[in-house]
């Protein structure tokens, strides 16, 4: 009877389960070698990489949250100054605006005065140049009227010399 | 009569490939000798090792703020390593302790499942004598490094279950004890069985073709199909290796829990 495969080599000294102290031994070295460079080289600083991550990321979403809050209350304290501003300005235009009725009234009415009493100076003004102007046509139509009964006494020769005189007279006027 | 209607040997040619030798077989060249005291197997360990040196010592940037690439990639499982397996079964402190120590177990582990899944190179892990004294480390942690940290009666301690009435203790503590082996071994077989076995299968499929020429060429699709397979049990592996050992180191350094 022939031999299976797996014994063929179980005999020859090489199977699946036959022990190998030197391969035993390699597999250990190796792997302290490989350990203590690895631990000391790279799963440290990984390690500590990773921590110091995870505290600045834990720090940064703190930080963050702060910051939201911060935002929130400035954000509110915004508003509330807007609010004041806003306040404060309606009441400012209002106060203009009542100021600048007020004065606009003043105006008008020192205005309204003022023109009154240009125009009843005027009207005096007026009055007076009216008299004066009334009495001097007065004296004038007396002096001329004078004149012209002296002319008519002294050249009293006919109707129409009269008349023409006193025509004469009346266009001088 | 067999063997000379079909002169190629299925079982040997698989034998060759998945059994450590001295001899390391690359496509078109004659095989390279290799020295009484390096085996394939052990070859493949220096390689693996050489390079997850290279890996974390130049490819992973530790001066990046923000990491990228390579660097993000290991310090993910880094970071897996250390907030699902090392902490929640060690504890805070002793996880953080041997955090590095599960790094380099899967890191190692995981290296070198992955190079047996190159054409051409071969797995150390499938063999017994490199997932030996791996397991034996575990064993170490979970025996003398439990008797310094909690001292002999702290040791005995974990084999005696709190809440459970005497008579069954005779039953349970001898159990409980022998568990101890028996967990180690069932680390050293699980790793080693399951690279073997995918090997195997990958390689008993690719034997069909030249053992039924054309006809069998629809198991090139299969063997492809395990072969992505075989890439997930690689990761699993190196993940249930490194969690079963986290999990047996945790049930002794904390007995109560």
């Amino acid at each position: 009877m022939e031999n299976s495969p797996i014994e063929t080599h179980a005999s020859s000294g090489n199977s699946i389960l036959s022990p190998d102290i030197l391969l035993g031994i390699l597999t250990w070295v190796t792997f302290f070698i490989v350990f203590f460079i690895l631990k000391k080289f790279a799963f440290k600083p990984i390690l500590e990489n990773l921590q110091k991550r995870e505290k600045e990321i834990r720090e940064a979403l703190e930080n963050a949250d702060k910051a939201k809050l911060q935002l929130t209350h400035i954000e509110e304290e915004k508003q509330k100054i807007l609010d004041a501003a806003k306040t404060q300005a309606a009441q400012i235009i209002n106060q203009g605006r009542k100021t600048a009725r007020d004065l606009a009234a003043d105006i008008e009415t020192k205005s309204r005065q003022h023109a009154q009493e240009i125009t009843q100076g005027a009207h005096a003004q007026i009055a007076g140049e009216k008299q004066r102007l009334l009495k001097t046509l007065r004296q004038e139509s007396a002096e001329i009227a004078i004149s012209l009964a002296g002319k008519i006494i002294k050249e009293n020769m006919d109707k129409d010399k009269n008349r023409r005189l006193v025509e004469e007279e009346v266009k001088q006027l | 009569m067999e063997n000379q209607t079909h002169p190629f040997d299925l079982g040997q040619y698989i034998l060759n490939h998945v059994l450590d030798s001295h001899e390391w077989h690359i496509l078109f060249l004659p095989p390279i000798k290799l020295p009484h005291f390096l085996s394939l197997h052990a070859l493949m360990m220096l390689l693996g090792s050489l390079f997850l040196l290279i890996l974390f010592c130049a490819i992973y940037k530790k001066s990046d703020r923000v990491p990228t690439g390579v660097t993000n990639l290991l310090e993910a499982f880094v970071q897996f390593i250390r907030d699902d397996i090392a902490v929640p079964f060690l504890g805070q402190e002793e996880g953080m302790k041997l955090t590095p120590f599960l790094c380099v177990l899967f890191f190692f582990i995981l290296g070198l499942n992955l190079l047996g899944q190159i054409p051409l190179f071969a797995t150390a892990t499938s063999n017994m004598n490199v997932t030996a004294p791996l397991a034996l480390i575990t064993f170490y942690l979970m025996t003398v490094a439990t008797i310094q940290k909690n001292g002999i009666k702290g040791f005995f301690k974990a084999f005696v279950p709190s809440g459970v009435p005497w008579p069954v203790l005779i039953l349970i503590v001898p159990l409980e004890f022998l568990g101890l082996f028996i967990k180690t071994i069932a680390l050293v077989f699980r790793l080693f069985v399951n690279m073997l076995a995918g090997h195997i299968i990958v390689l008993c499929l690719l034997g069909l073709i030249i053992l039924f020429g054309i006809y069998a060429l629809p198991a090139i699709v299969l063997a492809v199909a395990f072969s992505l397979l075989e890439i997930l049990i690689v990761f699993l592996q190196a993940y249930i290796f490194v969690l079963l050992s986290a999990v047996f180191v945790g049930q002794m350094y904390h007995p109560d829990h």
